[in-house]
This record gives C-alpha cells, sequence and structure tokens, in this order.
C-alpha cells in the first residue's frame, strides 16, 4: 500500500474519530440517561463510528490512478504565516487600544505584508476605512463600539 | 396562490427591498469576478450586514447576491478564463474564445440573456412547485425530516465528483461533529467545551462559514501566489466589441434555453447536485444533440456551448432553493449557509414558512425575478467599468477582505475568542483544501447537524425505537433512496475492478 495524499488525510481523520469517539464517551450523563434509547453521548458516538469507518475505507481501498500530488515548495508560506500572525494580534488588540487604530494597523500590516508598497495607497484603503466603518457602525447604527484610544483622543465620550 | 404573490409583491417591491436586491446584485457581481471567491463566501460576508434588517429583507439581499455572484463569475469565466465560481467553470469553453476572437462585449450579453431567461422559467417553475411541495411536506414527520437530512448529506457527497465521495462523507462527518460542540439542546449537558465558557453555546455558524470560505479562499490566493493576469488588465482596458445580439442569434439561443432551463431547474432541486453539474450536463447535452457542423464549433465560440451552461446553472440557483424553502432543507453550500442565516434571523425554515412567515416566502421568489432583471438592465451596460475591477491587486484586496470576515465575525459576539477561533478554523480549511477536501459538505453537516439530532431524537420518543425507519412508508421510501445512493459508488467501483480484471486477464 502507497502512502498518497488522500491517505495520509485519512490517516489524520482516523485519529481524529477514534478521538472524538472516545470523547464521545466522557460526555457526563443524568443518571438514569443511560438507559434511554437516545442521549448526550449517542449522536456523537455515531458520528465518530461513521467517520471512523469512512477513514478506515479510504486507507484500505485502492487509490485511483495517479495521485494528485501536492507540490510544498510551490507554496508562499511565508505571507499566510504573517497573515495569520497580524489576524491574532488584531484579535488581542481590538478591545485595548481599540478598532480604529487595531484595524488601522491590521489592514497597514496586511498591506505591507502582501507586497504593496505604495504609501499612498496603504494609508488611503486603512486609516479612513477603519475610521469609516467606525463612524457608520457606532454613529449611523448604533452599534457601540469600545475605543479606548479614541476616547482617550477626546472624540468620543 | 394569487394572494401569495401578492404579497411577494408588496414585499419585494418596497423602496428598501428594491435596493436590497439592487446593492445584492451589484456586491455579488463584485465579489463573483473577484478570483478565488464565490458564492457562498459572497453571501457569508453578507451576514453580519443583515443582521439588524427584517428576514425579508436580509433573504431579498442575499437571493441578489447569490444572482450577481454567478454573473459575476461568468464575467471572469469570459473575459479571463478564470471561472470565480465553479458553476460557470463550462462558460469559459465557448465564452473565453468569443472574447478572444474580439467579440468579448457579445460574449456578456448572451451570458446575461441567458442568465434572464434561464434563471425567469425556473423562477415560473419556483412559484409553481414550491407552494404545492410545501403543502405535501406540512404532513412530514421528525422520522421523514430526518431521512431526508440523511439523503441531503448523502447526495451532496454522491454528488462530490468521481473519487471524492468518501472525502465528501468525512466532511460532513467533520461538520456534524462540529455541530455537537456546546451544549445539548434537550438535556444542556455540555458537549466537547474542554471547559471552555466561549464554547457553551457551540460554534457560531457564521464564524465557520466566514472562515471555511471567505477566509481560507483569501488567504489560498496568497498562499498560490495569485497576480493579477495579463489578461485581467487587457479584459479590464481594452474593447470588448459591442452588446447587441442579431435576431438569428436570438433565435438560435432561444431553444437552447428551453432545453437548459427545464434541466438546470431540475438538477437544482435535488440535493447535492446544483449548478455545476447542472452547467457542465446542459453543454453536454447540447453538444451532443447539435447537427455535426454545429458541433465542431463547440470549444471555439459556440453560441450555443455558452448560452447552455449559462442557462442551466441559473436555472439551477432558483431550483436550489425548492428544498430550502419547502422543507428547510438546504441542498447545496450555497443554500446552506441561507439556512443559516435564516436560522440566525429567528426564522424557521420549512413547510411552516409558507403558512407562517409567507411575506418572506413570497418576497424571496419574487425578488429572485426582479433580480434577474436588475442584472439584465443594469449590470450588462456596467459590465466594461466593473470588469476593472479585475485589475483589483491582491495584495490590496485580501487584507480588505479578511478584515471584513473578522469584523462581521466580531461585532456579532464581541467575543475575541471568536477570532482567534475563526484563524484556527481557517488554517485548518487551507490544509483540507490542499488535500482535495471541499468545505461545502462540511458546512451542510455543520448547519444540519443540530437538526438532525432533534429529529431524530423525536422520531425515536413518538416510535418508541427505531421502527420509524421501516413503520412509516415515506420514511422507508427515503431511506432506501439513500441506500441506492450509498451503494452507487460502491457498485461503480466493483464494476471497475472487475473490468480491470478482466482487462489483465485478456492482456
Amino acid at each position: 500500500m502507497t502512502i498518497t495524499r488522500d491517505r495520509i488525510s485519512a490517516l489524520f481523520f482516523l485519529a481524529l474519530s477514534v478521538a472524538y469517539y472516545l470523547g464521545a464517551m466522557q460526555i457526563e450523563l443524568y443518571p438514569g440517561d443511560e438507559e434511554e434509547l437516545i442521549n448526550a453521548q449517542t449522536f456523537p458516538k455515531f458520528i465518530g463510528l461513521m467517520a471512523g469507518i469512512f477513514s478506515f475505507l479510504i486507507l484500505v481501498l485502492p487509490a485511483k490512478g495517479e495521485e494528485e500530488k501536492i507540490n510544498w515548495s510551490g507554496f508562499d508560506w511565508r505571507r499566510p504565516l504573517l497573515l495569520a500572525g497580524l489576524m491574532v494580534l488584531y484579535g488581542l488588540t481590538i478591545k485595548w487600544p481599540g478598532f480604529f487604530l487595531s484595524t488601522s494597523l491590521f489592514l497597514i500590516g496586511g498591506f505591507l505584508v502582501l507586497g504593496e508598497r505604495r504609501w499612498w495607497a496603504i494609508l488611503a484603503l486603512s486609516v479612513p476605512v477603519a475610521a469609516g466603518f467606525e463612524i457608520v457602525l457606532d454613529g449611523l447604527l448604533g452599534i457601540y463600539i469600545e475605543d479606548p484610544f479614541v476616547t482617550w483622543l477626546g472624540l468620543k465620550s | 396562490m394569487i394572494e401569495g404573490i401578492l404579497t411577494g409583491l408588496s414585499t419585494a417591491l418596497t423602496p428598501t427591498n428594491l435596493l436590497m436586491v439592487m446593492v445584492g446584485c451589484f456586491a455579488g457581481t463584485f465579489i463573483g469576478m473577484l478570483p478565488g471567491l464565490g458564492p457562498i463566501s459572497a453571501i457569508a460576508l453578507m451576514i453580519p450586514i443583515t443582521y439588524g434588517f427584517d428576514p425579508a429583507s436580509g433573504m431579498i439581499l442575499m437571493a441578489g447576491v447569490y444572482y450577481g455572484a454567478i454573473f459575476g463569475g461568468s464575467t471572469s469565466s469570459i473575459l479571463i478564463n478564470a471561472p470565480g465560481v465553479a458553476g460557470t467553470v463550462a462558460t469559459s469553453f465557448d465564452g473565453y474564445p468569443m472574447a478572444r476572437s474580439g467579440h468579448g462585449g457579445k460574449a456578456l450579453a448572451i451570458a446575461a440573456y441567458a442568465s434572464f431567461s434561464g434563471g425567469t422559467i425556473a423562477a415560473v417553475f419556483l412559484l409553481l412547485a414550491a407552494p404545492a411541495l410545501a403543502q405535501v411536506a406540512l404532513s412530514f414527520q421528525s422520522a421523514d425530516y430526518f431521512a431526508l437530512m440523511v439523503l441531503g448529506l448523502t447526495a451532496v457527497s454522491a454528488f462530490a465528483g468521481r473519487g471524492q465521495f468518501l472525502k465528501a462523507m468525512l466532511m460532513v462527518f467533520l461538520g456534524l461533529g462540529l455541530a455537537t460542540i456546546g451544549q445539548d439542546t434537550s438535556s444542556d449537558i455540555t458537549r466537547f467545551t474542554f471547559g471552555s465558557i466561549d464554547l457553551l453555546d457551540g460554534i457560531s455558524f457564521l464564524l465557520l462559514a466566514m472562515a471555511a470560505f471567505a477566509l481560507s479562499e483569501a488567504i489560498m490566493t496568497v498562499l498560490k501566489r495569485d497576480t493579477v493576469s495579463e489578461s485581467a488588465v487587457q479584459a479590464a482596458t481594452g474593447k470588448m466589441g459591442s452588446l447587441k445580439i442579431s435576431r438569428a442569434e436570438a433565435k438560435t439561443m432561444a431553444p437552447v434555453i428551453g432545453r437548459s432551463s427545464i434541466l438546470g431547474f431540475f438538477i437544482g432541486v435535488l440535493p447535492g447536485a446544483g449548478a455545476t453539474i447542472a452547467s457542465f450536463l446542459a453543454y453536454g447535452m447540447e453538444r451532443n444533440i447539435a447537427p455535426k457542423a454545429e458541433k465542431q464549433k463547440f470549444g471555439k465560440g459556440s453560441l450555443r456551448g455558452l448560452t447552455a451552461p449559462e442557462t442551466a446553472n441559473n436555472a439551477a440557483c432558483s431550483g436550489s432553493f425548492v428544498p430550502l424553502l419547502t422543507l428547510g432543507i438546504p441542498g447545496s453550500g450555497t443554500t446552506a449557509v441561507m439556512l443559516g442565516a435564516l436560522i440566525s434571523y429567528g426564522v424557521q425554515p420549512g413547510p411552516t414558512l409558507f403558512t407562517d412567515r409567507p411575506e418572506v416566502f413570497w418576497a424571496v421568489i419574487i425578488s429572485m425575478y426582479i433580480g434577474n432583471i436588475i442584472l439584465l438592465v443594469l449590470n450588462l451596460p456596467l459590465i466594461p467599468y466593473i470588469a476593472r475591477l479585475l485589475m483589483l491587486p491582491p495584495q490590496l484586496l485580501v487584507p480588505l477582505v479578511l478584515f471584513f470576515s473578522l469584523c462581521g465575525v466580531y461585532l456579532v459576539s464581541f467575543n475575541t475568542f471568536d477570532i482567534h477561533l475563526m484563524v484556527a478554523f481557517a488554517a485548518g480549511a487551507v490544509v483540507l483544501r490542499l488535500f482535495g477536501y471541499s468545505m461545502a459538505p462540511m458546512i451542510l453537516g455543520f448547519v444540519l447537524g443540530r437538526l438532525m439530532e432533534e429529529n431524530l431524537r423525536r422520531a425515536l420518543e413518538i416510535y418508541d425505537g427505531y421502527s420509524f425507519l421501516w413503520e412509516r412508508p415515506i420514511t422507508l421510501g427515503i431511506m432506501i433512496l439513500t441506500a441506492l445512493i450509498l451503494l452507487a459508488p460502491l457498485l461503480r467501483w466493483f464494476k471497475e475492478r472487475r473490468g480491470l480484471a478482466t482487462a489483465g486477464e485478456g492482456g
């Protein structure tokens, strides 16, 4: 049996199914629920079992013809990883220092990571977008956005 | 029915809702045209915007986005041979050669007229079929709904393509598994929360849809180093030629439109099939029945070859609303996202939608027709200008898409945990995409997961066991159909094995 792209992923899914099934067995039930026709464990157990069977089938059934190979080196890994980092950072800063500064910096960072070097474009699509969004949400739609930085600037009460 | 149509007209024709269709069509065209972003992403991006709207307006906007995205996908298929949507791949077979020979404007006009006609004919079918099916569906019980959901999920996998069935089924189970996270609705027992308070309410549908589609699709364009192609710049800046079509051309198109509309609508109604299969089948059918001389033109700029898939994909879009509106069961990834949106508005889709919220039911149907008119009257003349969007560089576009996606989810919950969970899911979705897994069956499984468990629970309680599977004729019929769909790939596999063995012996 050759290890193909599908089999690697099926192996992962098989491990996940086993873990999920074991997790389903750990779901705490109310006393007497074990005797019921269906309880909080039934559906997850069924899902774990079926996912395990299907993963196993991919593993054991012969692969169809030539497998499409993934050219891992052909991808640009650096930029998506940097973008993921930026998104995590955005999540950490959106409450403090707040929506406006955090969004502006996220957009500026995103443009720079992806290779944009025209500063007029970077600034035109970051700061006004963040400000515009906040004005529309906060001012027009009445959705309150916590923004310590803008409050500190005295632009918001 | 007349009363219903009038209700729909009075709701859909209000200035606000007309504006919704227009905005939806434009936004959909814009997003659908961008490489990598399809109708599911387009609709998912609209959900946070529509939270404050009444359900009818929200659904009208989304229906407009759906049509617009398909239209936008056709535009990039024709002009730069880069279908933004799988349903418009067949459009590029003859649309792109036409554009290359200097008839881009004509190709776009044919696509627009074909889409309009396909969408209109299918909207009439929908108008007739949906209420009738909704009436029948009123007699359905939990057992039948459970069976229907099993059928829908199986069919989605069966139509996933050759060799993809098992992988699609795995994605269905992944979606079902993700749906079990949080509090069990009937017993309040927590499942798979790992002690996290943030997971008590389960994973938000919007979060998952945004991560699996909008975020991961945007990241994939960066990963694959997609750039603005030369053909995109040429299409955006060059001349497209006349948008007019001759009487003779219209005459050739008419019968193709008739055939492809019927085919497209019925394929769209089938769970799991949808626009992609409809467009390929219509293209294949036209090529098979075309006279020899016409057959030669297929793939080189054939009028029939362009008309057929464009008509069928739009007709299938309308068809896919039938199971959503009448049974509350989505037949495709796109309608699954719409179902999720409806549930988040507090509207329970299904046969009761027809009786309880007729204004939503009928307004969606009527707005589809209005959407088609808007695409034809407004979008077509503006195409030369809209095409300039194809030049938008990904380095400016991607961060904006990421921002809209993250912000859309954050502004619903105001919980930063959601942003981090989204990043994790998007990373998982990118890896799964690289391994050739489709996200649509997963979102379908997720949306149907809780409904499925609830219906199974109710059926088991009513019948005091699993006897509903054989005691209720409707349930039994649906389950037999499901078994047949499930066995079909297996039978094909055995047949292929036997064929190979025979060839081996012969050779």
